[in-house]
């Protein structure tokens, strides 16, 4: 096990390095600059160019790059002056991670009991339901969900503030809108589980045995059913964090992914940058620990 | 007795070889597939809905061209901007009638904006007073043409690369699959932002941008595949028999593996269509007068609160498109691998 995850940690740390060296370079090709204010005289420009290094040859601002990535310090914002990247980033992370698990819980609950309750009344109305309502999580993109939740529920209803962070209530109609997905996705998962679970031979032996139906859904079939699940929660975990860019933008939330989104046009290379190793290093993470919790869990699965 | 002989005919009596048999007729892979697809009917009605939908995509490019939908007067924004969906007056909920913004009660639009008279359109307009209608039809035919090109670029380069990895196995499948694993950790958005931004603003390179990512799930499908198709005795036979690798692969690896990578394809379909949307809506999607089912979902995003129906019907549109492709993906892996099947 302490070997398993050592090599995965090395893997991991390759894996970072290539992304950094990557986007490092990619960054480089990308057309325009951040400086093209046209505004600024040439002079102002080697000035500028000078103070954030660029004036020198492209190997040494890689190095010198990677060499401060090591100490935390992942340069200061083009737009921003003055502001380092890293402590924008430790603002806005911290409200995207909130979201994001907000949603994922509301989501795995939610789905898990929809799965359930499908699994028992396989193809009664309510399974019928909880299809149709997965299906619509699945198919409907999440901003789309999103705005006509920000326009019923906010606008004409008035129940919750239309944007903004900081109290529980400005974060209902966001968690609501980014939860749909994986709640969908884990009633899918959960339900053909079940399924499969309840038509196993232990679920035969534990009726035989003469459990109440409630014991050995709840005992058996659900347990069961679960375990597979954590393969699934880990890059949804992920997703939920990428994939609430757009929620952001749609509900002004100061998270870091309305960050990544602004930087783009601004063509603000430390934050993209910054941003797309704090997104991989998250991503990978949420896998590990799942292939992890799955091995502690299951015991069938060997690392 | 005679009579009787006459009437009826024994079973059997001629004992002829074709009555020996008792076989069901012998069936190809795809013959028994389409037989269980056909079971089906959600999936039966997707892949209508789809074949429908690629028809009217490609004869609508006569009638509806770009330059069309794009059009618009701009001395006239006042009269045909924000026009409500319209069909026809008698109808109650179709007929131009809406609630104004600022104003509190319904009244016609057409009326007050002063609309020709037997002009109608049937989603309304956008604020310059383009239909609304024409722009979805343009804009359902580009998000197609994107994501089924960019469903070729992900066949091509994950088909290739699967059996590439799987064929050769040992070292060269671990570097393959390390790299594929790479890719992965890289979250999609990041990887999809920073190829199109690289690549310019354009369908093409939305195209290329989509397409470059998607690839690693098809890949490793295929290898899969490719890994247990190996070993077995058909594949064995034909090497002994002296067959060229390049001849196994095409021959009987494919066919083979074909079930799996029409599924695949199908599954990606529609997140490349949203993936496209995606972009879009943070404006790295296609350029501004061209539509696409993405760029318009965020132009509606933007007047929401005013004009709902400006977001409401493309969304409609790109989320029944997902979801046919969705249920048709369905259908096709439950009667690829009948394993699969729930029930």
């Amino acid at each position: 096990m302490v070997k398993y995850i050592l090599k995965r940690l090395g893997l991991l740390l390759l894996t970072l390095f290539l992304i950094v060296t990557l986007t490092f370079f990619m960054m480089q090709v990308m057309p325009g600059t951040p400086f093209s204010n046209p505004k600024l005289t040439p002079d102002q420009l080697e000035i500028l160019k000078h103070a954030y290094g660029l004036d020198k040859p492209l190997w040494q601002q890689y190095l010198i790059y990677i060499g401060h990535m090591f100490t935390g310090n992942f340069g200061t914002s083009f737009v921003y002056t003055n502001q380092p990247v890293i402590t924008m980033i430790a603002q806005r992370l911290p409200v995207s991670m909130q979201l994001g698990v907000q949603a994922l819980i509301v989501g795995t609950i939610l789905g898990a009991f929809m799965g359930k309750a499908s699994a028992r009344r396989k193809n009664g109305w309510l399974d019928g339901i909880f299809g149709f309502v997965s299906v619509l999580g699945i198919s409907v993109p999440s901003f789309v969900i999103g705005t006509l939740i920000l326009l019923y529920l906010g606008f004409n209803l008035n129940l919750f503030p239309i944007s903004g962070w900081g109290t529980f209530s400005q974060t209902v109609m966001p968690t609501l809108a980014l939860s749909l997905a994986p709640m969908a996705v884990v009633t899918r998962f959960v339900r053909s589980e079940m399924i499969e679970s309840l038509s196993s031979d232990y679920i035969l032996l534990a009726r035989a045995k003469g459990l109440s139906e409630k014991e050995v859904v709840n005992k058996h079939a659900v347990r069961n059913s679960l375990i597979p699940m954590l393969t699934l929660i880990g890059p949804m975990a992920a997703n939920l964090l990428t994939g609430s860019v757009l929620i952001e933008k749609i509900f002004s939330i100061p998270g870091i992914g309305s960050q990544f989104v602004d930087s783009i046009p601004a063509k603000d290379f430390p934050v993209i940058m910054a941003t797309t190793i704090v997104y991989a290093v998250i991503l990978m993470l949420f896998i590990l620990v799942t292939d992890i919790l799955t091995a502690i869990v299951d015991p069938r699965v060997r690392l | 007795m005679e009579n009787i002989n006459k009437d009826f005919t024994l079973v059997g009596s001629k004992g002829s070889d074709s009555t020996e048999k008792i076989a069901k007729p012998a069936l190809s892979f795809f013959q028994d597939a389409w037989r269980r697809f056909k079971k089906n009917r959600v999936a039966l009605v997707a892949m209508w809905v789809i074949v429908i939908t690629l028809t009217f995509s490609v004869i609508s490019a006569v009638v509806v061209p770009q330059s069309k939908a794009n059009y618009f007067n701009p001395n006239k924004t006042q009269v045909y901007g924000n026009l409500p969906p319209k069909l026809s007056g008698d109808l109650p909920f179709w007929n131009g009638e809406f609630k104004a913004p600022g104003s509190s009660t319904r009244s016609n639009v057409y009326e007050e904006q002063g609309v020709e008279k037997g002009k109608n359109y049937i989603f309304g307009t956008d604020k310059y007073g383009r239909s609304l209608a024409k722009r979805t039809i343009v804009g359902l035919r580009i998000s197609l043409i994107i994501a089924l090109a960019a469903a070729l670029i992900d066949l091509i380069i994950g088909v290739t690369y699967g059996i590439i990895s799987g064929w050769m196995g040992g070292k060269v499948d671990l570097v393959m699959q390390r790299i594929i694993e790479i890719i992965q950790s890289v979250p999609n958005l990041v990887v999809v932002t920073m190829l199109a931004l690289l690549l310019g603003q354009g369908i093409s390179s939305i195209i290329i941008a989509i397409g470059l990512f998607a690839w690693t799930g098809m890949a490793r499908q295929v290898r899969n595949m490719v890994l247990s198709y190996k070993e077995r005795d058909f594949v064995l036979a034909s090497k002994t028999l002296g067959q060229s690798t390049w001849k196994i692969a095409v021959k009987h690896l494919l066919p083979n593996v074909s079930g799996v990578i029409v599924v695949q394809i199908m599954f990606d379909i529609p997140s490349m269509i949203m993936y496209e949307a995606v972009l879009s809506a943070i404006n790295l999607g296609v350029k501004p007068p061209t539509s696409s089912l993405g760029s318009l979902i965020n132009d509606g995003i933007a007047s929401l609160q005013f004009y709902p129906f400006q977001l409401i019907i493309p969304a409609i549109v790109l989320s029944v498109l997902s979801l046919t492709f969705i249920f048709f993906g369905d259908g096709l892996r439950d009667a690829f691998d009948p394993r699969a099947s729930e029930d």
